[in-house]
């Protein structure tokens, strides 16, 4: 799971992001800030990165 | 002896009778929830992301509809690793407390909204995926079209650890499982029914072999 924004909507803050699933589909999705901060019965975090830039080559 | 079959047979029934009416009752819960949501939809879509959310048009959603909740289950690895061949596969199935409800243009499978029971209450907590939903609703409708099952005889089964993906019914008792993907190493076939036994005796080797980091 690739996380690519974010927004608050009516006092719920929400993730926008991108699915790997299906192979070489994927999909988008928005999400509550609750849900992608905890929900073991559909995925758990393990090590988050963040600040990720390209920086050419 | 025929008593004891007979017995079983009732016992099994109404095993199962339970368990639809625990899915109506579950339906019934969260249709308002539900219907809710597809306001907060509309006001998540933009002219930016509705492409990506699965419409044709900004305004499409404004007319959406809610289709046939879809309840979603998993397949725990721990779980998975014990099983043992011949033993009941419908006890590895782990409601997760997620219905998925496709989201409709003209009868037309657009989006989705995720509903799921955070703390004591239900709330919408996921929006579009929808290529997912698609895949879903695609192969549940072509198996449907075999079975004569009602579309909301079927659920979702999710094996995480291995990145598969089913959608289910109970035919005579017996679970069975379509898979939504090829899978020539396993040998599933998209769309291709198979007995939910034989689907967890074929990734049993592979479930016993995961190290349990994500994949």
């Amino acid at each position: 799971m690739v996380a690519k924004g974010y927004l608050t909507l009516a006092g719920i803050n929400y993730v926008v992001i991108l699915d790997p699933w299906a192979p070489c589909v994927g999909d988008e999705r928005i999400i509550t800030y609750n849900f992608y901060n905890a929900d073991p019965s559909d995925h758990t975090h393990w090590d988050d990165y963040y600040d990720v830039k390209y920086t050419g080559g | 002896m025929r008593i004891i079959i007979s017995l079983f047979i009732v016992l099994l029934l109404m095993v199962s009778q339970v368990s639809a009416q625990e899915s109506k009752v579950l339906i019934k819960e969260i249709q308002p929830v539900a219907q809710r949501s597809l306001k907060s939809f509309s006001q998540l879509v933009t002219k930016e992301n509705y492409r990506q959310m699965g419409f044709e048009s900004p305004e499409e959603v404004y007319s959406a509809t809610l289709g046939t909740p879809i309840q979603d289950f998993m397949v725990r690895l721990d779980r998975l690793k014990k099983y043992e061949m011949g033993s009941k596969p419908d006890e590895l199935l782990t409601a997760t407390s997620q219905v998925i409800y496709p989201v409709l243009v003209k009868d037309k499978v657009r989006s989705s909204i995720t509903i799921s029971k955070t703390k004591e209450s239900w709330q919408a907590v996921s929006f579009g995926g929808p290529n997912f939903v698609k895949l879903v609703s695609s192969t549940l409708m072509e198996s449907s079209k075999v079975t004569g099952l009602d579309s909301s005889s079927y659920f979702i089964v999710r094996v995480p650890s291995l990145n598969l993906f089913f959608v289910g019914f109970r035919s005579n008792n017996e679970l069975m499982l379509v898979p939504l993907m090829d899978d020539t190493r396993l040998k599933f076939k998209a769309g291709v029914r198979m007995k939910a036994r034989r689907v967890f005796s074929t990734i049993l080797p592979d479930a016993k072999a995961h190290d349990g980091l994500p994949r």
